[in-house]
């Protein structure tokens, strides 16, 4: 059991299924979807995690992302918290349009500006990048560098990714099916979210250990043994059983085996309920790390795990199940695994 | 925290290494250097396999990354983590990815171009190189090291090879921040900190 723990003080959620965290639980705890086409770009006739929110208007869609993030927060953000952004491309409907500008950079002075938090961290992990951040920022509190992180991560919905991850034949010819037998492919989409992270005791839950490490084995798979997540997990975890996993969960054949080879070296005899939201509004990229832990924070105090959405045959080995389940504990281990063979484990605690 | 190597990679293509105090090159271009530099003695031998199907900046990374090592006595710590920091991120490879898709009328990416759109890709080619496992993260802070130096000093105990990618130039630091050696100067660049903790000509 680590000896310290960061506060999660408040939680925000702006996706595809609701702009509140009660609201995106409700909808996983009910197994519904939010997949359709994008207005605005061709998608060439794929479905993505759309949200509808942020179309129109003549700015970038990523800032609108940001302001309407903003906009659904429900708590103060204290006088010297500092601002850690997690992002893959940031701001890259910009460079769509035109621009040649570092699309990251842009990302974080805007988040900078919607929250008023000069001088943040951009931090870039590729689809772990959500966790890392709330892991840096997490160490920085425990060290005593500052009191407060507002820990946020954002990608929009772009042709630039969508076609990217075409190219690599990652895409699901329907739906991504996250840890389904059948599973051929992800599904993406966008959404931001928020966490404030704090030394001080209080809120709604903690983070009570993280770990990233790399595969050092392959630029796009990860290692099919999942040899290094499951180190990261055991190191995250400090010997604790969590009640429940929230996967990373693409819906991709090595992804999805990889976590599950992970999580039976881990728990041979009896693996934890595990769900991916990514079956719900698709995989948000820089987001999914933060989304994971703001909304698995809610369903740790609810004590559901909500159905896995789209599954129609669990894969062997992974405890997913098309209904919701009663957890057992408080405590929920995340996980990230990016581009590069990153991973990334995070362990939260409703209190 | 202690610096116990590092590399700087010029314009002209010279390294510069920190603690031995050495200069390689320069060389025409990068195949040369790197036939020229996995024969010094002492250079770890590292899997360069994907050294040709990378762009020129992971090129760059990993023969930058492979003299820091030598730089730090040769052999490194299976989890040693890599932390990019600034520099000119991946600008130059997301413009590269969209400009083919639009030329080719917006009908299909290009798989190999999209893979080089994230920063974090020539350092992690660099972990698959030396066989590095500790954690890759790239991160853009203000034009101010200190702020490199305060996140890798609360980040898990250990080694990590700290790198700044621009343009032009790659600058490599090997970094154990178990080792009380104080804080690393304060500069605008890691190249700037390089030269300040005694690199360079």
């Amino acid at each position: 059991m680590p000896d310290h723990a960061t506060y999660i003080r408040g939680a925000a959620a702006a996706t595809a299924l609701g702009g509140t965290v009660r609201e995106n639980c409700d909808a996983l705890i009910e197994g519904r979807t939010a997949f359709s086409e994008p207005a605005h770009f061709d998608a060439k006739g794929r479905k993505l995690g759309v949200d509808h929110e942020l179309d129109g208007g003549s700015g970038s869609r990523a800032f609108r992302l940001l302001a309407k993030l903003r906009d659904v927060l429900d708590f103060a953000i204290p006088s010297g918290t500092r601002l850690f952004v997690a992002t893959t491309v940031g701001a890259i409907d910009l460079l769509e349009r035109g621009g040649e500008t570092d699309t990251a950079q842009e990302f974080l002075k805007q988040a900078e500006r919607v929250f008023g938090l000069p001088g943040g961290v951009l931090v870039s992990a590729a689809c772990a990048s959500g966790q890392t951040a709330v892991a840096l920022a997490m160490r920085q509190i425990e060290h005593g560098d500052i009191c407060h992180a507002l820990v946020v991560g954002g990608d929009v919905a772009s042709e630039f990714v969508t076609e990217g991850f075409a190219a690599l034949g990652a895409f699901s010819k329907s739906v991504c099916r996250p840890y389904d037998a059948a599973r051929d492919g992800l599904t993406l989409g966008e959404a931001a979210g928020a966490l404030l992270l704090s030394g001080e005791p209080g809120g709604a839950g903690r983070i009570s250990g993280a770990a990233e490490n790399g595969d050092a084995a392959h630029i796009t798979s990860p290692d099919l043994t999942g040899a290094m997540l499951a180190e990261a997990c055991r190191a995250a975890l400090g010997g604790e059983t969590p009640a429940g996993v929230v996967g990373h969960g693409t819906g991709t054949i090595y992804n999805d085996q990889a976590e599950i080879a992970a999580l039976g070296t881990l728990f041979p005899d009896a693996p934890p309920p595990l769900f991916s939201l990514k079956g719900n509004i698709g995989h948000t990229l820089g987001a999914t790390g933060v989304l994971q832990i703001a909304l698995g924070l809610e369903l740790a105090r609810r004590g559901v795990m909500p159905p896995q959405a789209n599954l129609r045959t669990p894969m062997p080995g992974a405890n997913v199940a098309a209904h919701p389940r009663k957890l057992s504990g408080s405590k929920l281990l995340s996980l990230n695994v990016g581009f590069g063979g990153l991973n990334s484990a995070a362990v939260l605690e409703a209190l | 925290m202690k610096i116990t190597g590092g590399t700087l990679l010029t314009r002209e293509l010279e390294f510069l290494t920190l603690a031995k105090r050495a200069a390689f090159g320069a060389f025409p271009d990068l195949n040369i250097a790197r036939k020229e530099i996995v024969q010094l003695p002492g250079v770890p031998s590292g899997d360069l396999g994907d050294f040709g199907r990378g762009g020129v900046t992971v090129r760059r990374a990993m023969l930058t990354a492979l003299l820091t090592a030598w730089d730090a006595g040769g052999t490194i710590p299976g989890n040693t983590g890599i932390l990019g920091w600034n520099g000119d991120g991946c600008t130059a490879e997301n413009l590269a990815y969209w400009r083919d898709y639009a030329d080719c009328g917006r009908t299909a990416g290009r798989g190999g171009l999209f893979v080089a759109t994230l920063p974090t890709i020539p350092y992690c080619e660099v972990a698959i190189a030396l066989g590095c496992r500790g954690g890759i993260a790239y991160l853009r802070t203000q034009e101010d090291t200190s702020q490199l130096w305060s996140l890798l000093a609360v980040s898990a105990p250990g080694t990590y090879i700290c790198g700044e990618i621009t343009r032009d130039t790659c600058c490599m630091l090997f970094a154990d921040n178990r080792q009380n050696g104080g804080i690393p100067p304060k500069c605008r660049t890691l190249a700037d900190a390089f030269a300040a903790l005694g690199g360079g000509r």
